[in-house]
């Protein structure tokens, strides 16, 4: 009894989904059309846009970087030239800054310039 | 395009209005499309029916909420002007139009459908239409898999009545 009471309510839901599905079908051309205009101003409204201008904004800056650290490694490994060499050794020379040193005595020695 | 199509149906079926499925359809798709896009695609489907689901319920809720009110100022039950489907569904008076219409079995089934709660017309179409499992569609209902079952068990239970006595 209950196998055709199951047996029955499958039939029934069958006939029920075709007549849906037929229902679909004869949904009216303007509808229709204005289904998918829905659809496409959805589509248009999606942030995958968004995302993909964001994703190229982000690309665009990490190879910006990549350039930038490129440059200033190729530049920093090339050879010295001659003047950067002197300037440099200059500065790390050992040899001390008399002038800054005595700035007192040298101060001293200009007054005495001028009184005497 | 078939999904969008059923949906409609769906919410025409709800709100007998082809103005107010449109737009109960195309929110739900925006919703979808602004907050769910980055979802995997295989979650789409269940979402936009649940998304769909909620609009409808929402409908529901306001046209009830909206007769409330005419009801309390005008005092008048009987006056129709604002449309609520929810008291509607319960109503077996058909126009004679509607006679006509039910010689179709289209027309007929959708009639009777129509005549369903909402909650047992979600199960019904979900469950059977859409070969939703009980999971899934307690999911989109928001609420249990008992209910589910008693929803979709009395939808069953009344259109087999009403579609045996009509045919």
């Amino acid at each position: 009894m209950k196998e055709d009471q199951n047996l029955s309510d499958e039939k029934l839901v069958s006939q029920v989904c075709e007549a849906l599905d037929e229902s679909v079908n004869r949904i009216n051309a303007e509808t229709s059309q204005r289904i998918v205009a829905a659809r496409q101003q959805a589509l248009a409204s999606s942030p995958r846009r968004f995302f993909s201008a964001k994703l190229f904004a982000v690309t665009a800056t990490a190879f910006s970087i990549f350039l930038a650290v490129i440059i200033v490694n190729t530049q920093l490994n090339q050879p010295l030239e001659n003047e950067s060499v002197e300037a440099i050794e200059l500065m790390a020379s050992q040899d001390t800054f008399e002038l800054y040193e005595e700035l007192e005595f040298y101060t001293w020695l200009a007054e005495e310039d001028v009184t005497g | 395009m078939k999904v969008e199509r059923r949906a409609f149906r769906m919410a025409e079926l709800s709100t007998r209005n082809r103005d107010d499925a449109l737009d109960i359809v195309q929110d739900a798709m925006m919703q979808l499309a602004s907050k769910y896009a980055h979802k995997p695609e295989e979650q789409w489907t269940p979402l936009f029916y649940r998304i769909l689901n909620n609009r409808i319920m929402d409908f529901h809720r306001k046209s009830s909420t909206q007769n409330r009110w005419r009801v309390w100022f005008t005092g008048n039950e009987d006056e129709d002007e604002f449309y609520d489907p929810v008291q509607q569904a319960s109503s077996n008076e058909m126009s004679p139009s509607a006679k006509a219409d039910l010689h179709d079995s289209v027309e007929r089934t959708n009639h009777f459908i129509q005549q369903l709660s909402p909650r047992q017309r979600q199960a019904f179409l979900l469950r059977a239409w859409e070969g939703m499992d009980v999971a899934e569609t307690a999911k989109i209902m928001n609420c249990s898999q008992g209910s589910v079952k008693t929803h979709y068990s009395r939808a069953v239970h009344f259109l087999r009545e009403q579609l045996h006595e009509n045919i």
